[in-house]
């Protein structure tokens, strides 16, 4: 079946079609909320919400970009409205621990991220780098995940986030500039 | 090389991450149970419409008692008419 047609039977309300497109960009959507969130039950929540709002809009959808790419897009956008929602709880949170009498709430430090594709091998030092990667700013981190978990070309991800090539790239080399600073106080501990 | 292309280079050859198998189950009964919850885009249609009718006559009202001056309201008016105003040098008895 070819992408109108698939684009057309989600339009009618076809649950095959629904099925088909699950299906087939389940993996990719899971994954991609899993490396921006860091958390294998939010990002499975993430993943369903995704798809519900595509089926729910599908009928905005023109047909301008493939169907993947406009799936990815809202995946990116409510993995980041996820992440900025969390973050505004922290911080509500940090503040009420300022006045006496509030029990501390530990539900935000986050636990060391493994990503279940990882090589075991490599299973810790993948884990610092998604510490890291979590504190580089939205737009490197959306980029870098596409790029290496995804595997997504420079030429998807600026499709998928609305910027042209060369701003992909200027994107990524900021990425590892920012990761290699992060991460500079872990060499320099390891290395003693 | 660097360590810190070696951390990065930690991500080489990283599997996807598979989703539950019952992801298309999953999304397809909250799918169900949303259609469920939502009202009828028609109903939230009608619901405006009459809401911005209701506004437009109220200010269609409001501009009216406007144009037609603070103190000259239908009872006095009438009043006045029928000299019963207080003005009235004439007194009923």
């Amino acid at each position: 079946m070819n992408e109108q047609n698939l684009v057309a039977l989600l339009k009618e309300g076809d649950q095959q079609a629904y099925a088909c497109v699950v299906d087939e960009l389940g993996n990719a959507v899971y994954n991609t909320c899993l490396g921006l969130v860091q958390n294998a039950h939010d990002a499975e929540d993430l993943a369903q919400e995704v798809f519900v709002a595509v089926f729910k809009h599908i009928h905005s959808f023109r047909g301008e970009a493939k169907l993947s790419t406009w799936i990815y897009r809202i995946a990116i956008t409510r993995s980041l409205e996820f992440l900025r929602t969390k973050k505004r709880k922290k911080r509500f949170a940090l503040i009420q621990q300022l006045f006496p009498g509030t029990e501390r709430d530990n539900t935000f430090i986050a636990p060391a991220f493994y990503h279940p594709g990882v090589k075991l091998e490599n299973k810790e030092r993948a884990a610092v780098l998604f510490k890291a990667l979590d504190q580089l700013p939205e737009n490197q981190k959306s980029a870098f995940v596409l790029h290496k978990l995804e595997e997504l070309s420079y030429a998807e991800i600026a499709e998928v986030l609305g910027l042209s090539i060369s701003a992909v790239e200027s994107l990524m080399v900021r990425a590892r500039q920012n990761l290699r600073r992060l991460l500079q106080p872990y060499y320099e501990k390891n290395e003693v | 090389m660097n360590h810190t292309d070696d951390i990065e280079n930690s991500l080489d050859g990283i599997r996807r991450a598979e989703a539950s198998p019952y992801l298309t189950a999953k999304v397809l009964s909250r799918l169900q149970a949303t259609a469920k919850q939502l009202t009828s885009p028609r109903w939230v249609y009608i619901t405006a419409s009459c809401l911005i009718l209701l506004l437009a006559l109220n200010l269609v009202l409001l501009i009216k008692a406007e144009k037609r001056g603070p103190h000259h309201n239908d009872a006095e008016l009438m009043a006045r008419q029928l000299g019963l105003d207080n003005d009235n040098p004439v007194s009923y008895h």
